[in-house]
């Protein structure tokens, strides 16, 4: 007879998730990210409930509601602080997640379907992210709705009643934060339903391994073996996110609603949404209206095209030599296209951003192509030198 | 697609979809209405909603002009006009760099009520000089009593 | 053929024994941590300088350029520069 676990409706599904599911041995630390954007989300969309049930997006009361919820409601402060901090650790852990796909080639062929929806999840986390910072009203949320406004604005043809719409027809009592808020509201749902097809696809082959081959050869159970392993990044994760919430509270963050409060001890932040600066220096590097949104969204759309272009015969970095150098070249680009992100538009800066742009993008539609059929070529030499 | 794939992708599809739907659900229940909000505020705080409201109202005017002109200008879109973005290392948080000035706000609608008070006793004045005159000309020189 | 069980005289002796089941408890129960310390430092190093390489040129490389480029920028903007910022800034 089977066990509970295996014949109950739902603890069966718990079950092939969690439990029995089973894990190639050879999967390593970066395989634990996954669960932290699970536990991101859950986080996120916690949090925010709580917060959205002590905040109004009326334009008189949006800025005063944050101030309500740091000093009337009970732990406000601390919701608030998750909820803001929150956000920098769910893109740390984006990054590192897409970061490890590409090295360890989990985005091809037979799990191109659970890249696709990952990149959908990665752009729509991008917006839920960015329409959060007009929500809290402040200078912030005025530069993000107008850029936002921009944005629809250099779609041609339609922008301009699409700008007319998001701004109500311009009239006094205007819409748009309420606007944005709804969306950032609903978005994360829509996250959520997307992890759970993420899942589904996953688990119609597995995760892949470092090592690039099958991994029907060697596995083990998820519990106790992965779930525990899991734990071990959970707690550090939640460390690392304690350290930030409860002693510097405002470093990732922007502070706006100190403003009135003393101007004079705003708390310094490194860089506030540091999360958004290779994509916002991509988009600064097109001078031209439309050019610019081409960019900055193909920069993310490209993801998708990855499964087609890498033309490799084996899944993986680990055993190229060349791709892994190229990888990091490429990641420092992107972290370098960061820093530009946050610099004046001043004379080396613009030709630089632009360098790093191109180099963005010929990693996708040249080096990948270049060097995987490159290596493919090594890798047959090597076979009949044999 | 195989019978059981299907059977997944057909409860994926309606469990996210519920998913979705109760999102909708709790942005429209568990979220409150201004007036509960108002409720719900301390004393101070909500002194400062009504203390902050036309200042708001004006700021929300001004970012729509912005807006209007940065949304129907050719710039790139990270051209946001006179708001400075929050990555631009000159960016600083202080009462003078929001979009209106909470202290020239409240200069400006201060001498503006003086600015109409002072027309109300100019007004007032130049009344009753008119009366003044009024009487001095309906009044002759002349007078039996 | 003939099975010879027991062998014949003077070669006593049987078939091989089979299926012979040894348990121990597991050197990783006994000492759950043993050579932990040691694999934390040399295993990280050797690890550590299998991959170096492939992430330290690149960043050397990235590095290059930014470092030449901020230097350039604070050149521009110094008096010194001032006439070049002039002539390259259009």
């Amino acid at each position: 007879m089977l066990v509970e676990r295996k014949t109950h409706p739902y603890i069966s599904l718990a079950n092939s998730y969690l439990i029995d599911s089973p894990q190639p041995t050879s999967i390593s630390y970066w395989y634990n990210v996954g669960s932290l954007l699970g536990l991101c989300l859950i986080i996120q969309i916690c949090s925010g409930l709580f917060l959205a049930m002590h905040y109004c997006s009326d334009i008189s009361l949006a800025f005063d509601s944050v101030e309500h919820i740091m000093r009337d409601v009970n732990y406000g402060w601390l919701i608030r602080y998750l909820h803001a901090n929150g956000a920098s650790f769910f893109f740390t852990c984006l990054y590192l997640h897409i970061g490890k796909a590409i090295y360890y080639g989990s985005y091809r062929k037979p799990r191109t379907l659970v890249w696709v929806i990952g990149v959908i999840i990665f752009i729509a986390t991008m917006a839920t992210g960015f329409l959060g910072y007009c929500c809290c009203y402040g200078q912030m949320s005025h530069w993000g709705a107008t850029v936002i406004t921009n944005l629809f604005s250099a779609i041609p043809w339609v922008g301009n009643d699409i700008v007319q719409f998001l701004w109500g027809g311009f009239s006094v009592s205007n819409p748009t934060i309420q606007r944005f808020f709804a969306l950032h509201f609903l978005l994360p749902f829509i996250l959520a339903a997307l992890v759970i097809l993420h899942l589904i696809a996953l688990h119609t082959h597995g995760s892949s391994n470092p090592l690039g081959i099958t991994g029907n050869i060697d596995r083990i159970a998820f519990h106790p073996y992965f779930s525990f392993k899991d734990l071990i990044t959970v707690f550090i994760f939640i460390f690392i996110l304690c350290l930030f919430v409860f002693f510097s509270p405002n470093t990732l963050g922007h502070p706006d609603n100190y403003i009135p409060g003393n101007p004079m001890v705003t708390p310094a932040s490194i860089v506030p949404e540091w999360y958004f600066l290779p994509f916002y220096a991509i988009l600064r590097s097109v001078p031209n209206k439309l050019g610019g949104v081409i960019a900055m969204f193909g920069a993310l759309i490209i993801l998708l095209l990855l499964p087609i272009l890498d033309r490799s015969l084996y899944r993986g970095l680990a055993f190229k030599p060349l791709s892994k150098f190229f990888f990091w070249l490429f990641v420092f680009n992107f972290i370098l296209l960061g820093n530009i992100g946050h610099l004046h538009v001043e004379i080396p800066f613009i030709n630089l951003g632009i360098y790093c742009t191109i180099a963005y993008f010929s990693y996708f539609l040249i080096i990948i192509p270049l060097i995987s059929s490159f290596e493919n070529i090594l890798f047959y030499l090597g076979r009949f030198s044999k | 697609m195989e019978r059981g794939t299907r059977i997944i992708w057909a409860k994926a599809i309606f469990w996210s979809s519920s998913i979705v739907a109760l999102g909708f659900i709790l942005l429209k229940y568990a979220t409150p209405d201004s007036e509960k909000l108002l409720k719900e505020m301390s004393p101070g705080v909500r002194r400062q909603v009504e203390e902050n409201k036309e200042l708001r109202m004006k700021e929300q005017e001004e970012l729509m002009k912005i807006v209007k002109k940065t949304a129907a200008s050719k710039d790139p879109i990270w051209k946001t006009g006179p708001i400075k973005s929050p990555w631009d290392p000159d960016y600083k948080r202080t009462t003078e760099s929001s979009l209106v000035s909470k202290q020239k706000f409240e200069k400006m609608k201060a001498s503006e009520e003086q600015k109409a008070k002072l027309a109300k006793l100019k007004n007032q004045q130049t009344l009753t000089e008119d009366i003044a005159k009024k009487d001095k000309a309906t009044k002759s020189w002349f007078r039996f009593w | 053929m003939v099975v010879h069980y027991m062998g014949w005289w003077g070669h006593m002796g049987s078939p091989k024994q089979k299926y012979i089941a040894q348990y121990t408890v597991s050197p990783y129960a006994q000492s759950p941590l043993k050579g932990s310390l040691n694999r934390a430092v040399f295993s990280t190093f050797s690890r550590f300088k299998s991959q170096v390489f492939y992430w330290a040129v690149p960043l050397c490389i990235v590095y290059g350029f930014w470092a030449k480029a901020r230097d350039y920028n604070a050149y521009l903007y110094t008096k010194a520069g001032r006439e070049e910022l002039e002539r390259v800034n259009v």
